[in-house]
């Protein structure tokens, strides 16, 4: 599995909450895009464990992580990004 | 399958749902500013069943139990097994106030589990115990739940998922063994993901003066289901030395439509062997497994000897799973 990258990230995300591309970028998180709600982080989190081919769903804290910051260092501390 | 003294068998099953029903287009009408695709797109529900403001589980346990008993009698039952979170008092046990109801010997054994959404593995597993020992010949296993009395009109999390119902299960001594294995699990951890906190001793038996309501973090629950039940589930099949290709469906329970499709996509299942009735019924805690046989026994898509491998997971965090060879019921 290669790596996911900072930029592949964000256009998950984008494609995730169903916004135009480019909505997404380091600041955002579920206090300032109306889309990141409950319902949207389930979708996040679906297309990230595609993604990560099943390794996402084994880490619980990003279940919580409802920033681009927060899954960012999570990612990053589990050598994924 | 094991070798044991006694075998079991499912012989029947029968569901209750309450006659009010709300559709995701009433939903719409109290909270317009839902996203009601979006909220369908995830959950796969359309429909939820309500019970009435004075209807309880115990209500609607004894319409389900009382079809069994109307085609079994009751002087054969000598365990009754009640699995509730929502129960018609602290105590005493529901188990006993559905025994009298229902008019049952005074010679039986009756209890409640207090488990969710794997309370029916459990369930099938206490009863699978208690013939194999021997202490028991038919037991009454009766699932009961009525969510939605814990649920506020405006909780877009809860409202869109939970349905109330009861279902009523026949299990009894036969020839052959067709119950099991089993594999369970339990992270008391996440105790706190899905809970209603109120009324109860660690709020001093006080509550605000609102019902006591439901909470869930649907993401952490999400991600539980996700990391655990994958693992219970080939932890079973290798247990009892099946393969993926050697059970014929798979009956999950019936959470949401986003937790059924990822199921099958980490587990690798073909569509058609992870069983459905979730638009039409909603979750009914731990009456969607044995809701979900009998209509899938209804509609004659279940045949005889066919395996099927059954998984409940959620509030507890609790999970179970087992295997099952399917008998055509009573």
């Amino acid at each position: 599995m290669n790596k996911i990258i900072k930029n592949e990230l964000l256009n998950l995300i984008v494609k995730a909450l169903e916004l135009p591309d480019g909505s997404i970028d380091d600041n955002s998180s579920g206090d300032n895009i109306e889309a990141w709600d409950s319902l949207g982080h389930l979708s996040i989190l679906v297309l990230l464990d595609k993604r990560v081919e099943g390794k996402a769903s084994k880490i619980s804290d990003l279940a919580i992580a409802t920033s681009v910051k927060k899954i960012s260092k999570i990612l990053t501390d589990k050598g994924i990004m | 399958m094991n070798q044991n003294k006694f075998g079991v068998k499912i012989k029947a099953i029968e569901y209750h749902l309450p006659k009010t029903y709300e559709d995701n287009d009433m939903l719409s009408i109290d909270n317009p500013e839902w996203r009601m695709d979006d909220i369908f797109n995830k959950t796969g529900i359309n429909r939820r069943w309500i019970s009435d403001e004075n209807e309880t589980s115990v209500d609607l346990a004894y319409i389900a139990a009382k079809k069994i008993i109307d085609k079994f009698g009751v002087n054969k039952i000598d365990t009754l097994i009640y699995v509730t979170q929502s129960p018609e008092y602290f105590l005493p046990s529901s188990s006993c106030i559905l025994q009298d109801r229902l008019s049952l010997s005074s010679n039986i054994k009756a209890f409640d589990i207090n488990l969710g959404c794997s309370g029916y593995v459990y369930g099938l597993s206490m009863a699978s115990a208690y013939i194999e020992s021997g202490l028991s010949e038919n037991v009454l296993l009766v699932c009961s739940d009525t969510y939605t009395k814990y649920i506020s009109s405006d909780d877009r999390v809860n409202r869109p998922i939970f349905s109330d119902g009861a279902s009523a299960t026949l299990i009894s001594k036969s020839e052959s063994k067709s119950i099991g294995n089993f594999s369970f699990g339990t992270d008391g951890s996440g105790f706190d993901k899905l809970i209603v906190k109120d009324g109860a001793a660690k709020s001093n038996f006080k509550n605000s003066g609102m019902r006591p309501s439901l909470h869930m973090n649907g993401a952490e629950v999400f991600m539980f289901t996700m990391s655990t039940v994958p693992d219970n589930v080939e932890k079973v099949l290798t247990e009892s030395l099946n393969t993926v290709n050697e059970i014929d469906y798979f009956f999950f329970h019936q959470a949401s439509k986003i937790v059924l499709e990822n199921l099958r996509r980490k587990l690798k299942l073909p569509k058609e062997k992870v069983y459905s009735c979730i638009e039409e019924i909603g979750n009914t805690v731990s009456s969607s497994i044995p809701i979900a046989l009998k209509i899938a026994s209804d509609s004659k898509l279940l045949k005889n000897h066919d395996r099927l491998l059954l998984s409940g997971f959620g509030v507890g965090l609790s999970w179970g799973s087992c295997i099952l060879e399917w008998d055509d019921l009573l």
